[in-house]
C-alpha cells in the first residue's frame, strides 16, 4: 500500500512538471495535476480489481478523458489543457525500456512480453480517448437538440 | 470591405490558425476557428482546410469576389505549449464576440521567439526525477534523474535555435543521456541505472503527438493523424536508438 501511495504521489509530481513544460497556465496547473494522479489511481485499482494492462489504461484514460472534457467547458478552454498531463503517467515509458534493453540483450522472450505490454498501453489509451470523445459527442447533440425530445407546453406565440 | 482588407483578414486569420497548430491544437480546432473569424466579418468561408503541414481557405466577400491563400506549418517549429493555444483560442473568441475594426486586430496572437524560462527548466527536472521514482528508483535515484532533465533542457534549447529535425535530435538526446546516466551511476551518484534512464525517457516520449494524432482520425482528419502516429513512430524509435547506442558503448568500456 504505501509503494501505492508513494506512486500516486510521484505521478502527480511528474504531472505537474510536464504541466509546467507544457506551459499550462498557473490557474489550470492543479486540476491538470490532479488529472494525472487520478489517471494512476484509476490505473491501479483496475489492475487490484483482475484486469490486465490494457483494460486498466482504457478506463483510467476513458475517465481522464471526460474530466478534460468537463473541466474545458467549465473554465472555458481547450481540453487538450487537462487531457495531456492527465495521460502522462500512462505512457509506457518503463515497458518501452525494458523492450530495448532486452532486445540488447538478446532476450527474445522478454522483448516479446514488453514488446506486447507496451502496444497494449498504447492501444488501452487509444481506445480509452476514443470512446470517451464518442461519449462526448453524443451529449452535446443531445444538448444541443433538446428542443425535440421536450413536449412544446406553452401555447405557440401570436 | 475592401481588396485590401479582406487580404489583412485572411493573412491575420491564417497566422492564428498556423500558430494553433504550431502550439498543439488539431486540425479540426483550427479549421473551426478561421472559419468563425470569418463569419464574424461577414465573409461566405467556402472552404477551410488544415493538415499537418499546410492550412488553406477559401473565402467569398457580399460582392461575390473569392479570395484564396495557403500557408505553411513547419513540422520542426511545432513545440507543445499549452499556455499560448489558450491565448489565441481566447483571442479568437474574443473576435468573435465582437469584431473589432481591421486595424485593431489583438496582436497577442504573434509569437514570442522561444527563450530560456525557470518555469519550463523545473518542469524537467521535476517531471524526469518524479518519474525515476514513480518506476520504483530510490530518492538519489531521482536526484540524478532530475540532474539529468536539467541538461536535456538545455540540449533541447540548442535545438530550438537550430530548428533540428525532431527525429535526430532525439536520438542524439538520448544517446548523450544515456552517457550521463552511466556516468552517474559510474560516480556513485544513484544506483539503478534502468530507473534513472526511464524517468529521462518519460521526458522524450511523444505523448501529445500520440494523443492529438487519435483525436485526428476521430475527426476523419486521417491523413494528419497518419502525420502525426508516423512522427511518433519515428521519435519512439530514436527513442530506442539513443539509448541503445549508449547502453551498447557503456557495456563495451564500462
Amino acid at each position: 500500500m504505501r509503494q501505492e501511495v508513494l506512486q500516486v504521489i510521484c505521478a502527480g509530481l511528474g504531472t505537474l512538471g510536464f504541466a509546467l513544460f507544457f506551459h499550462v497556465q498557473a490557474r489550470h496547473l492543479l486540476l491538470a495535476t490532479l488529472g494525472g494522479a487520478l489517471s494512476w489511481v484509476l490505473y491501479l485499482a483496475v489492475l487490484a480489481g483482475g484486469g490486465n494492462v490494457f483494460v486498466a489504461a482504457l478506463v483510467s484514460s476513458l475517465v481522464v478523458c471526460l474530466w478534460a472534457e468537463t473541466f474545458a467547458r467549465v473554465r472555458k478552454a481547450p481540453a487538450t489543457i487537462f487531457l495531456i498531463p492527465g495521460i502522462i503517467p500512462l505512457l509506457p515509458g518503463g515497458s518501452l525500456y525494458y523492450t530495448m534493453s532486452a532486445l540488447i540483450a538478446t532476450d527474445m522472450e522478454t522483448v516479446i512480453l514488453k514488446g506486447k505490454e507496451t502496444g497494449m498501453v498504447a492501444m488501452g489509451i487509444v481506445v480509452g480517448i476514443l470512446v470517451a470523445s464518442e461519449i462526448v459527442r453524443v451529449v452535446l447533440w443531445v444538448y444541443f437538440h433538446r428542443e425535440k425530445f421536450i413536449c412544446r407546453r406553452l401555447p405557440p406565440s401570436r | 470591405m475592401t481588396r485590401q482588407e479582406q487580404e489583412t483578414l485572411v493573412e491575420y486569420t491564417l497566422n492564428i490558425g498556423r500558430q494553433m497548430m504550431e502550439c498543439g491544437a488539431e486540425a479540426w480546432r483550427a479549421e473551426n476557428t478561421m472559419a468563425r473569424i470569418f463569419r464574424a466579418y461577414g465573409l461566405e468561408v467556402l472552404d477551410a482546410h488544415v493538415m499537418a503541414t499546410q492550412a488553406a481557405v477559401t473565402v467569398k466577400n457580399a460582392a461575390g469576389e473569392h479570395y484564396t491563400s495557403t500557408c505553411m506549418i513547419l513540422p520542426d517549429k511545432t513545440g507543445t505549449d499549452l499556455e499560448r493555444l489558450e491565448i489565441l483560442n481566447a483571442a479568437a473568441r474574443h473576435i468573435c464576440e465582437q469584431p473589432p475594426p481591421l486595424d485593431c486586430l489583438p496582436l497577442s496572437v504573434n509569437r514570442r521567439a522561444a527563450r530560456w524560462s525557470w518555469r519550463e527548466l523545473l518542469g524537467y527536472v521535476l517531471g524526469a526525477g518524479a518519474f525515476a521514482v514513480f518506476f520504483g528508483g530510490g530518492f538519489l535515484d531521482g536526484l540524478a534523474s532530475g540532474f539529468i532533465g536539467g541538461l536535456i533542457y538545455l540540449m533541447e534549447q540548442v535545438r530550438r535555435v537550430h530548428h533540428q529535425n525532431r527525429a535526430i535530435y532525439t536520438s542524439v538526446a538520448c544517446f548523450l543521456s544515456g552517457l550521463l546516466a552511466q556516468g552517474c551511476v559510474g560516480l556513485g551518484f544513484g544506483s539503478d541505472l534502468a530507473r534513472i534512464m526511464i524517468g529521462d525517457i518519460m521526458l522524450f516520449i511523444p505523448g501529445l503527438v500520440i494523443v492529438n494524432g487519435v483525436r485526428e482520425f476521430f475527426y476523419a482528419d486521417i491523413l494528419t493523424g497518419v502525420y502525426r502516429l508516423i512522427e511518433a513512430l519515428l521519435i519512439a524509435g530514436a527513442i530506442a536508438a539513443g539509448y541503445a547506442v549508449a547502453l551498447m558503448l557503456g557495456g563495451k568500456f564500462g
